[in-house]
């Protein structure tokens, strides 16, 4: 194949490959897997079949009464908490083993941050009997040791990571090293809308189902379409997979929240799309955290979901058109979003999506005139009790 | 004919290997990496690589990874790394190749990036993470520039790219001998030798083979299928033992330099 320019292959002027040449064949392989499978019939079924006997799907999409009231739009809630494992990440997990399965791949490696995507793939790697790695920051095994103790009862193996911030891009340099090493027979699942091509294409392509499905309950439970559709970004796998299915529907309006850590102006915080300019990091361009050197920034949110200096370039480019609109919440709002939504509606949010909660607290109008909205409540907030107890200096043992 | 295009090609009618030593600049302060890279042309060196920092390197092992963390913690500023290669340049007319990822340039700018380093001194540039396809104006404004291009060439690399490669790439190819990242290594695969051969029968340019080579020996066997060889790790961990004494530093990284570069000289005679 001659050497060119693949426009389809990037969205606008964000996207690509930039990569080391080792990888150049790997991607190539993965990404005519993926064109081929993501048409094949029986691929399909098979994922659906995954997706209803083992994920849990179809999730429900519930009317939020008191949140209604309270903010004089209707909410609904895709209960994306409801899924195996407590996440959305389950969806791109089980959607990319198949494919490593029917690709022949035999070892699976991911990168985690919390933990969430870590444990959905030794949850799938579990299932389909394959070998598993997970990559996870120094810092973030420590904070999380409850994850890396699920993991390893899914029978994965979790490797710390001890280089650079030793959080969860440390822990994406280290997966891509090792499918560098490993590539004959590893496929690495990448865990959101990032990453070199085909990546932020098919992960945003099995998340779809998301935004698939809350397009016909709406219109099954309300009818119509919503005005507004909103979710909370880090990499951008749950906002990817809600908003994908109405691209097209140009009267839906796309909302987005990154995460303000200790605030926009303090440096710490994970909002590449409200405060940074464009950048390469891990295989794409896309908004970046970094200095004017280009040395990448450490990011930082209450959400290990949210914690990463970069953003899936569909959205920046979603960002660019205006078609996407985005703020930060800070770390503050979302503890008291999280408790808001928990004592208001009876569902205990993750942190990630508690920050969507934050926001309503402090500026509900900013949903402008939005009269119906789905939100994406990406995940459950089981695994964020003890942080926020202890962000409240509540001792619980 | 480029200060590089020359000494390839004398090279090659003397029938000699080349060394080009890396060194991470910066890595423990740009004072030494100034003073190392002198260091190493004394001892032999033909070429230098001359690794501009970039946080997040992932085709990097756990040696040039630490080599890197020292430099930024240094302080290391991209403009700095300029004036001292400038400084260099006023000492030595020692081939120099920058070698970076992509974020740093872009950040700066390409145009802007690509004059700096023109007017330094430095005489050819590799971006790891840009592969041609994302590279294509990138790698003509280079040349426009005055600088050569380098572009990575690995085991999975099929021989019909490689062709292709070597005729985008101004300078040489760079062969990955490993599927991997960098970092000294004691032997290379047995599918190796054949590998390397296919390519370097299909480049147009010459071949440089880089990555795990700790010693003369390793290397030897492939030798027949190169015009030079490039060591980094080995070099940085004689660096990285020594962060206590300057003198020792230099005399380590010297004498390493020293011995494989006269086995590799030795080799055409």
């Amino acid at each position: 194949m001659e050497i060119s320019f693949h426009k389809e292959r990037h969205f606008g002027k964000f996207g690509g490959q930039f990569v080391p040449e080792t990888l150049v064949a790997p991607l190539e392989e993965l990404a005519d897997a993926y064109n081929h499978f993501i048409k094949d019939s029986q691929f399909q079924q098979d994922l659906r079949k995954i997706f209803k006997e083992y994920g849990g799907r179809p999730t429900p999409l519930t009317y939020a009464g008191q949140l209604s009231e309270e903010l004089g739009r209707k909410i609904f809630l895709k209960r994306e908490d409801l899924n195996h494992t407590g996440a959305h990440k389950l969806n791109n997990a089980i959607g990319q083993i198949l494919l490593a399965d029917r690709m022949g791949k035999e070892r699976i490696i991911a990168e985690t941050g919390a933990g969430q995507h870590g444990v959905a793939v030794a949850t799938v790697c579990a299932y389909f009997n394959k070998d598993c790695v997970v990559y996870m920051g120094e810092k973030d095994t420590e904070r999380q040791a409850l994850n890396v103790y699920r993991m390893e009862l899914l029978g994965a193996r979790v490797e710390p990571v001890k280089s650079g911030g030793k959080t969860l891009k440390d822990a994406t340099n280290e997966a891509i090293r090792d499918w560098v090493t490993n590539v004959e027979d590893t496929h690495y699942l990448l865990g959101s809308v990032v990453g070199p091509y085909p990546y932020p294409d098919m992960v945003r392509d099995f998340q779809a189902v998301i935004g698939n499905e809350a397009k016909e309950q709406f219109a099954q439970q309300h009818g119509g379409k919503p005005d507004g559709l909103l979710a909370c970004i880090g990499g951008g796998s749950n906002a990817m997979g809600l908003f994908a299915p109405f691209l097209e529907d140009k009267e839906v309006r796309l909302f987005g929240v990154e995460a303000a850590g200790s605030g926009l102006d303090t440096g710490h915080h994970s909002a590449p799309l409200v405060t940074a300019g464009p950048g390469v990091l891990h295989g794409s361009k896309s908004f970046l955290m970094c200095d004017e050197d280009g040395q990448v920034m450490t990011p930082h949110s209450i959400a290990a979901g949210l914690d990463y200096p970069g953003v899936g370039p569909q959205l920046a480019q979603l960002k660019e058109q205006g078609r996407l609109k985005v703020t930060a919440v800070p770390d503050e709002l979302v503890i008291r979003g999280f408790k808001h939504l928990s004592k208001l509606e009876g569902i205990i949010p993750a942190l990630e999506p508690a920050h969507l909660f934050g926001l309503f607290l402090d500026r509900p109008e900013w949903l402008e005139e939005c009269e119906t909205v789905i939100i994406n409540l990406s995940g459950r907030g089981d695994k964020d009790v003890i942080e926020v107890a202890e962000y409240e200096n509540r001792e619980l043992f | 004919m480029s200060k590089i295009e020359q000494i390839f090609s004398e090279a090659a009618a003397a029938d000699k290997k080349l060394f080009l030593p890396y060194l991470c600049a910066g890595d423990p302060t740009l004072e030494l990496t100034e003073k190392l890279v002198l260091e190493a042309e004394k001892n032999g060196a033909d070429l230098l690589e001359l690794g501009l920092p970039f946080s997040d390197p992932i085709a990097d092992g756990p040696t040039v990874q630490k080599a890197v963390v020292r430099s930024l913690e240094n302080g290391l500023k991209v403009e700095n790394f300029f004036t001292m290669v400038e400084r260099l340049r006023a000492q030595t007319e020692l081939p120099l190749i920058l070698m970076t990822y992509y974020n740093p340039v872009m950040k700066w700018g390409e145009t802007k990036f690509l004059t700096a380093a023109s007017k330094a001194g430095l005489d050819a540039i590799l971006v790891v993470d840009l592969p041609p396809e994302e590279g294509l104006e990138f790698y003509q404004k280079a040349s426009q520039a005055g600088l050569d291009t380098v572009l990575l060439a690995t085991p999975t690399t099929s021989p019909e790219r490689v062709a292709e490669l070597s005729s985008l790439a101004t300078g040489f190819i760079y062969y990955v001998m490993v599927t991997g990242v960098t970092g000294a290594r004691k032997t290379y695969d047995e599918k190796l030798l054949n590998r390397l051969k296919l390519a370097s029968e299909a480049s147009r340019l010459p071949v440089v083979a880089g990555f795990g080579v700790s010693n003369y020996e390793m290397i030897e066997p492939y030798l027949e299928y190169v015009d030079g060889v490039v060591t980094g790790s080995a070099i940085i961990e004689k660096i990285e033992n020594n962060l206590t004494s300057e003198t020792a530093m230099i005399e380590s990284v010297g004498s390493f330099i020293r011995k494989l570069s006269a086995d590799l000289h030795r080799t055409g005679e």
